[in-house]
Protein backbone atom coordinates (compact mmCIF):
# COMPACT_ATOMS: atom_id res chain seq x y z
CA UNK A 1 0.00 0.00 0.00
CA UNK A 2 2.73 2.60 1.00
CA UNK A 3 4.64 1.60 -2.32
CA UNK A 4 2.12 2.81 -4.57
CA UNK A 5 2.53 6.26 -2.85
CA UNK A 6 5.94 7.00 -4.19
CA UNK A 7 5.34 7.50 -7.51
CA UNK A 8 1.79 9.72 -6.58
CA UNK A 9 5.07 11.99 -4.85
CA UNK A 10 7.29 11.72 -7.47
CA UNK A 11 4.92 12.53 -9.84
CA UNK A 12 3.06 15.55 -7.96
CA UNK A 13 6.85 16.87 -7.10
CA UNK A 14 7.58 17.07 -10.86
CA UNK A 15 4.30 18.95 -11.48
CA UNK A 16 5.24 21.23 -8.61
CA UNK A 17 8.68 22.44 -10.55
CA UNK A 18 7.05 23.00 -13.88
CA UNK A 19 4.21 25.65 -12.25
CA UNK A 20 7.40 26.85 -10.20
CA UNK A 21 8.90 27.89 -13.45
CA UNK A 22 5.99 28.40 -15.37
CA UNK A 23 5.06 31.13 -12.44
CA UNK A 24 8.53 32.60 -12.63
CA UNK A 25 7.35 34.18 -15.86
CA UNK A 26 5.72 37.01 -14.33
CA UNK A 27 7.05 39.16 -10.88
CA UNK A 28 3.16 38.81 -9.77
CA UNK A 29 3.09 34.87 -9.74
CA UNK A 30 6.41 34.56 -9.03
CA UNK A 31 6.78 34.54 -5.25
CA UNK A 32 4.02 31.68 -5.44
CA UNK A 33 6.25 29.92 -7.78
CA UNK A 34 9.06 29.48 -5.18
CA UNK A 35 6.75 28.18 -2.87
CA UNK A 36 5.01 25.86 -4.91
CA UNK A 37 8.86 24.96 -5.79
CA UNK A 38 9.39 24.40 -2.34
CA UNK A 39 7.06 22.13 -1.82
CA UNK A 40 7.78 20.02 -4.39
CA UNK A 41 11.13 19.55 -3.39
CA UNK A 42 9.82 18.50 0.08
CA UNK A 43 7.16 15.67 -1.25
CA UNK A 44 10.42 14.27 -3.48
CA UNK A 45 12.67 13.94 -0.31
CA UNK A 46 9.91 12.87 2.25
CA UNK A 47 8.95 10.18 -0.91
CA UNK A 48 13.00 9.04 -0.68
CA UNK A 49 13.08 8.97 2.99
CA UNK A 50 9.77 6.69 3.30
CA UNK A 51 11.28 4.57 0.76
CA UNK A 52 12.34 1.17 2.06
CA UNK A 53 15.42 1.00 0.41
CA UNK A 54 16.60 3.74 2.62
CA UNK A 55 17.30 2.24 5.78
CA UNK A 56 20.48 4.04 7.18
CA UNK A 57 19.16 7.51 8.59
CA UNK A 58 22.12 8.55 10.26
CA UNK A 59 24.47 10.11 7.79
CA UNK A 60 21.42 11.43 5.67
CA UNK A 61 20.16 13.59 8.79
CA UNK A 62 23.97 14.55 9.86
CA UNK A 63 24.40 15.58 6.20
CA UNK A 64 21.17 17.81 6.07
CA UNK A 65 22.21 19.68 8.86
CA UNK A 66 25.43 20.25 7.72
CA UNK A 67 23.93 21.40 4.19
CA UNK A 68 21.31 23.64 6.20
CA UNK A 69 23.94 25.30 7.86
CA UNK A 70 26.19 25.67 5.21
CA UNK A 71 23.11 26.94 2.96
CA UNK A 72 21.06 29.68 5.37
CA UNK A 73 23.97 31.96 6.24
CA UNK A 74 24.89 31.81 1.97
CA UNK A 75 21.19 32.86 1.34
CA UNK A 76 21.44 35.79 3.91
CA UNK A 77 24.35 36.77 5.07
CA UNK A 78 25.52 37.11 1.36
CA UNK A 79 25.13 40.85 -0.23
CA UNK A 80 22.94 41.42 -2.71
CA UNK A 81 25.38 42.35 -4.96
CA UNK A 82 27.75 39.17 -5.02
CA UNK A 83 24.60 36.90 -6.22
CA UNK A 84 26.00 36.00 -9.42
CA UNK A 85 28.83 34.25 -7.13
CA UNK A 86 26.73 32.56 -5.32
CA UNK A 87 24.77 30.85 -8.02
CA UNK A 88 28.22 30.23 -9.66
CA UNK A 89 29.18 27.84 -6.06
CA UNK A 90 25.79 26.82 -6.43
CA UNK A 91 26.03 25.26 -9.33
CA UNK A 92 29.06 23.85 -8.54
CA UNK A 93 27.49 22.14 -5.32
CA UNK A 94 24.64 20.65 -7.65
CA UNK A 95 27.68 19.63 -10.67
CA UNK A 96 29.48 17.89 -8.02
CA UNK A 97 26.77 16.23 -6.36
CA UNK A 98 25.54 15.00 -9.80
CA UNK A 99 28.75 13.79 -10.66
CA UNK A 100 29.38 12.30 -7.14
CA UNK A 101 26.60 10.23 -7.50
CA UNK A 102 27.20 8.89 -10.50
CA UNK A 103 30.40 7.50 -9.32
CA UNK A 104 28.66 6.20 -6.75
CA UNK A 105 26.59 4.37 -8.85
CA UNK A 106 29.30 2.99 -11.02
CA UNK A 107 30.69 1.33 -8.04
CA UNK A 108 27.81 -0.10 -6.68
CA UNK A 109 26.15 -1.51 -10.00
CA UNK A 110 28.52 -1.29 -12.24
CA UNK A 111 25.82 -0.75 -15.04
CA UNK A 112 26.35 -2.07 -18.63
CA UNK A 113 25.18 -0.24 -22.07
CA UNK A 114 22.58 1.97 -21.99
CA UNK A 115 22.59 2.91 -18.03
CA UNK A 116 26.42 3.12 -18.17
CA UNK A 117 26.70 5.46 -21.31
CA UNK A 118 24.11 7.81 -19.63
CA UNK A 119 26.44 7.62 -16.24
CA UNK A 120 29.22 8.39 -17.94
CA UNK A 121 28.15 11.33 -19.65
CA UNK A 122 26.71 12.29 -15.99
CA UNK A 123 29.70 12.24 -14.60
CA UNK A 124 31.91 13.94 -17.18
CA UNK A 125 29.93 16.97 -17.19
CA UNK A 126 29.19 16.98 -13.66
CA UNK A 127 32.97 17.13 -13.08
CA UNK A 128 33.21 19.91 -15.62
CA UNK A 129 30.82 21.59 -14.69
CA UNK A 130 32.47 21.49 -10.99
CA UNK A 131 35.92 22.88 -11.53
CA UNK A 132 34.22 25.21 -14.09
CA UNK A 133 32.22 27.25 -12.19
CA UNK A 134 34.72 27.00 -9.26
CA UNK A 135 36.70 28.45 -11.59
CA UNK A 136 33.47 31.26 -12.75
CA UNK A 137 33.02 31.80 -8.77
CA UNK A 138 37.11 32.50 -8.19
CA UNK A 139 36.86 34.78 -11.38
CA UNK A 140 33.22 36.48 -9.84
CA UNK A 141 34.71 37.12 -6.50
CA UNK A 142 38.30 38.62 -8.00
CA UNK A 143 40.21 35.69 -6.42
CA UNK A 144 41.37 34.31 -9.34
CA UNK A 145 42.19 36.86 -12.57
CA UNK A 146 39.93 38.00 -14.33
CA UNK A 147 41.53 38.06 -17.69
CA UNK A 148 41.54 35.09 -19.33
CA UNK A 149 44.16 32.55 -18.54
CA UNK A 150 45.89 31.55 -21.63
CA UNK A 151 48.86 29.98 -22.62
CA UNK A 152 50.83 28.84 -25.96
CA UNK A 153 49.05 25.80 -27.75
CA UNK A 154 45.88 25.85 -25.02
CA UNK A 155 43.31 25.07 -27.90
CA UNK A 156 45.52 21.45 -28.72
CA UNK A 157 45.66 20.61 -25.12
CA UNK A 158 42.09 21.24 -24.35
CA UNK A 159 41.15 19.29 -27.96
CA UNK A 160 43.63 16.64 -26.73
CA UNK A 161 42.03 15.99 -22.57
CA UNK A 162 38.69 16.13 -24.23
CA UNK A 163 39.47 13.68 -26.57
CA UNK A 164 41.24 11.35 -24.09
CA UNK A 165 38.41 11.83 -21.59
CA UNK A 166 35.84 10.89 -24.60
CA UNK A 167 38.51 7.86 -25.19
CA UNK A 168 38.24 6.70 -21.76
CA UNK A 169 34.64 6.86 -21.35
CA UNK A 170 33.62 5.02 -24.51
CA UNK A 171 36.42 1.90 -23.07
CA UNK A 172 34.74 2.51 -19.85
CA UNK A 173 31.03 1.98 -21.51
CA UNK A 174 32.11 -1.14 -23.79
CA UNK A 175 33.79 -2.75 -20.68
CA UNK A 176 32.11 -1.22 -17.39
CA UNK A 177 34.91 -4.14 -15.44
CA UNK A 178 37.86 -2.03 -15.81
CA UNK A 179 37.62 -0.25 -12.75
CA UNK A 180 40.75 1.46 -12.77
CA UNK A 181 39.96 3.29 -15.88
CA UNK A 182 37.33 5.62 -13.74
CA UNK A 183 39.47 7.21 -11.44
CA UNK A 184 41.68 8.28 -14.88
CA UNK A 185 38.20 9.37 -16.32
CA UNK A 186 37.48 11.41 -13.35
CA UNK A 187 40.50 13.06 -13.08
CA UNK A 188 40.60 13.80 -16.97
CA UNK A 189 36.94 15.69 -16.61
CA UNK A 190 38.09 17.90 -13.72
CA UNK A 191 41.03 19.13 -15.68
CA UNK A 192 39.23 19.68 -18.62
CA UNK A 193 37.09 22.72 -16.95
CA UNK B 1 7.85 0.24 -25.02
CA UNK B 2 11.17 -0.78 -23.17
CA UNK B 3 12.23 1.00 -20.16
CA UNK B 4 14.85 2.66 -21.84
CA UNK B 5 12.60 4.00 -25.03
CA UNK B 6 10.31 5.34 -22.49
CA UNK B 7 13.19 7.58 -20.73
CA UNK B 8 14.28 8.95 -23.85
CA UNK B 9 10.65 9.98 -24.96
CA UNK B 10 10.55 11.65 -21.28
CA UNK B 11 13.91 13.21 -22.32
CA UNK B 12 13.11 14.67 -25.17
CA UNK B 13 9.76 15.86 -24.11
CA UNK B 14 11.43 17.23 -20.87
CA UNK B 15 13.56 19.46 -23.52
CA UNK B 16 11.07 21.10 -25.19
CA UNK B 17 8.56 21.77 -22.22
CA UNK B 18 11.90 23.47 -20.06
CA UNK B 19 12.12 25.68 -23.44
CA UNK B 20 8.73 26.59 -23.94
CA UNK B 21 8.37 27.49 -19.94
CA UNK B 22 11.28 29.93 -19.96
CA UNK B 23 11.14 31.26 -23.76
CA UNK B 24 8.64 34.24 -22.03
CA UNK B 25 10.14 34.91 -18.80
CA UNK B 26 10.94 38.64 -18.85
CA UNK B 27 14.84 39.97 -18.05
CA UNK B 28 13.79 41.21 -15.11
CA UNK B 29 13.62 37.86 -13.48
CA UNK B 30 16.58 36.18 -15.37
CA UNK B 31 18.72 36.24 -11.70
CA UNK B 32 15.67 34.97 -9.56
CA UNK B 33 14.74 32.09 -12.46
CA UNK B 34 18.32 31.54 -12.58
CA UNK B 35 18.54 30.53 -8.63
CA UNK B 36 15.62 28.78 -8.82
CA UNK B 37 16.05 26.29 -11.33
CA UNK B 38 19.37 25.85 -9.61
CA UNK B 39 17.54 25.04 -6.25
CA UNK B 40 15.16 22.52 -8.06
CA UNK B 41 18.30 21.22 -10.34
CA UNK B 42 19.21 20.14 -6.46
CA UNK B 43 16.37 17.44 -6.71
CA UNK B 44 19.60 15.06 -7.43
CA UNK B 45 19.08 14.97 -3.41
CA UNK B 46 16.72 12.08 -4.11
CA UNK B 47 19.67 9.89 -5.74
CA UNK B 48 22.11 10.51 -3.14
CA UNK B 49 20.10 9.99 -0.42
CA UNK B 50 18.79 7.05 -1.87
CA UNK B 51 23.15 5.81 -2.34
CA UNK B 52 23.25 6.98 1.00
CA UNK B 53 20.73 5.46 3.11
CA UNK B 54 21.13 1.89 1.24
CA UNK B 55 21.71 -0.72 3.51
CA UNK B 56 25.24 -2.28 3.51
CA UNK B 57 26.35 0.40 1.65
CA UNK B 58 29.86 0.14 1.32
CA UNK B 59 32.56 2.52 2.58
CA UNK B 60 32.96 4.75 -0.70
CA UNK B 61 29.54 4.60 -1.86
CA UNK B 62 28.16 6.38 1.59
CA UNK B 63 31.16 8.76 1.90
CA UNK B 64 30.35 10.18 -1.94
CA UNK B 65 26.82 10.00 -0.89
CA UNK B 66 27.29 11.87 2.28
CA UNK B 67 29.26 14.63 0.55
CA UNK B 68 26.25 14.55 -2.51
CA UNK B 69 23.66 15.17 0.28
CA UNK B 70 25.66 18.19 1.69
CA UNK B 71 26.25 19.74 -1.41
CA UNK B 72 22.77 19.33 -2.69
CA UNK B 73 21.16 20.24 0.68
CA UNK B 74 23.33 23.70 0.60
CA UNK B 75 21.71 23.84 -2.69
CA UNK B 76 18.11 23.37 -1.86
CA UNK B 77 18.20 25.84 1.00
CA UNK B 78 20.04 28.47 0.15
CA UNK B 79 18.04 28.26 -3.46
CA UNK B 80 14.87 28.70 -2.28
CA UNK B 81 15.78 31.50 0.40
CA UNK B 82 17.74 33.91 -1.89
CA UNK B 83 15.15 33.54 -4.54
CA UNK B 84 12.76 34.41 -1.73
CA UNK B 85 14.93 37.14 -0.86
CA UNK B 86 14.99 38.51 -4.39
CA UNK B 87 11.66 38.41 -4.86
CA UNK B 88 11.02 40.19 -1.73
CA UNK B 89 13.18 43.37 -2.99
CA UNK B 90 11.09 43.28 -6.16
CA UNK B 91 7.83 43.82 -4.23
CA UNK B 92 9.43 46.65 -2.31
CA UNK B 93 10.77 48.60 -5.24
CA UNK B 94 7.61 47.96 -7.25
CA UNK B 95 5.16 51.25 -5.37
CA UNK B 96 8.61 53.30 -5.72
CA UNK B 97 8.23 52.99 -9.61
CA UNK B 98 4.57 54.44 -9.86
Amino acid sequence: MTETIFPVLYILAAAGFILAIKWMNSPVTARRGVIVGEIGMLLAVVGTLLRHEVVDYQWILIAFFVGSAVGVPLAYLMPMTAVPQRTAFSHACGALASALIGTAEYFRHMPHGFVMTALVIETLLGFLTFTASLMAFGKLQEILPTRPITFRGQNFVNLGVFALAVAVGIALVVSPERTWLFPIFTVLSLVLE
Amino acid sequence: MSSYEIAIWVFMLAAFLGFELIRRVSPLLHTPLMSLTNAISAIAVVGAILVTGEKNASTLSRTLGFIAVVASTTNVVSGYLITDRMLKMFKKRAPEKK
